[in-house]
């Protein structure tokens, strides 16, 4: 006759049915992004590219990752910012005429507040707390997935942009005003 | 159904059982609705190098959360009530180790405990989320000490 499992044979089995299930789920789920898209190559330091100064450095090609430098130059020549940290953070400092988009905004349907101002041609330039922060990134996955391909993260974040006395403003998001 | 008199250990085991696999019903349940979130969330504890183990951390944004909800189900129905507090207990304790590791590496990044919900934590993965996990550690204990206790499915030598 059957035995009953023992409380260590029970412990496996539920374990066991919560891992096929999960397998299950991710193999008919479409696939989890884990890292955002390059953006297309732009160059900068040439005549077809944003550079608006005459001491501009030679040509670079952008990636998806930047540096301050050319955060700045692609912010001076009109490239959307956005701000992917929190709402306390935003509004106790952020790059002035940032966009404020966490990627939670995104997962919770509150994001088109924001989308509603960005064109999806123009650069977008993302930011976090630099260092080891990753909410930039997660951003620029959710940007990508509602079609703003072209966007570029600041890899210093806000502490360098703010270090460099670039221009800042504190509170709300303007498009709330 | 457990014929056994109610006593007051059994209603506290059947208390404790309810709000522990609620909990866990309800995290598991956010998390599959947004497992984009959840990996996201799973990639910044770094624990796991992105390039190198992205099937790792995709197979773990699902398996988790149905696990919390199989975990969670049998627990709050009193069926293997022991062995799903046991789960529970393990998973927890996984949950704090990463924690900690998070907190000791100074990374500034979200739980996702809960989804989007961190109630009563606030902020960053910080001792708060710590704290909140011992407390549902100890919601367990009634379970592994006294089983499942009142209105469970387990015979109270099946428990």
């Amino acid at each position: 006759m059957p035995t009953l499992p023992t409380h260590a044979g029970r412990f496996a089995l539920i374990a066991l049915v919560g891992i096929l299930a999960g397998l299950t789920h991710s193999a008919i789920h479409e696939p989890l992004k884990l890292k955002p898209d390059a953006p297309p190559p732009l160059v900068l330091g040439t005549s077809n590219t944003p550079a608006t100064s005459p001491d501009a450095p030679q040509a670079v090609t952008l990636g998806l990752d930047i540096t301050l430098a050319q955060a700045k130059q692609l912010v001076d020549a009109g490239a959307h910012v956005v701000d992917a940290r929190s709402r306390e953070e935003f509004e106790a400092g952020h790059i002035a005429n940032s966009f404020w988009l966490p990627a939670n905004l995104f997962y919770e349907g509150k994001a088109q507040d924001a989308l509603n101002f960005m064109d999806p041609n123009t650069r977008i330039v993302i930011y976090c707390g630099g260092g080891a922060c990753d909410a930039s990134h997660n951003t620029a996955k959710m940007l990508q997935e509602n079609g703003y391909k072209l966007t570029h993260v600041l890899t210093d974040g806000y502490p360098a942009w703010s270090a460099a006395n670039y221009p800042t403003a504190t509170g709300k998001p303007f498009y709330e005003n | 159904m457990n014929d056994k008199t109610p006593s007051a250990t059994g209603w506290l085991s059947l208390l404790c059982r309810v709000l522990l696999g609620g909990l866990f019903i309800f995290a598991g349940t956010l998390k599959l609705a947004k497992p984009q979130g959840f990996a996201d969330s799973i990639m910044g504890f770094k624990m796991l190098d992105v390039d190198a183990h992205s099937h790792i951390i995709i197979t773990m944004a699902y398996v988790i959360p149905w696990t919390e909800i199989i975990a969670g189900t049998c627990l709050v129905l009193g069926l293997w009530a022991r062995a799903s507090a046991g789960v529970i207990t393990a998973m927890l304790t996984a949950f704090i180790a990463g924690v900690v590791s998070v907190i000791l590496r100074g990374i500034d990044t979200k739980c996702s405990c809960f989804g989007e919900l961190e109630w009563p934590c606030t902020g960053g993965v910080g001792w708060c989320q710590v704290i909140r996990n011992c407390v549902m550690i100890a919601l367990a204990i009634p379970v592994f000490i006294w089983g499942a206790g009142s209105l469970a499915v387990d015979r109270p030598s099946n428990t």
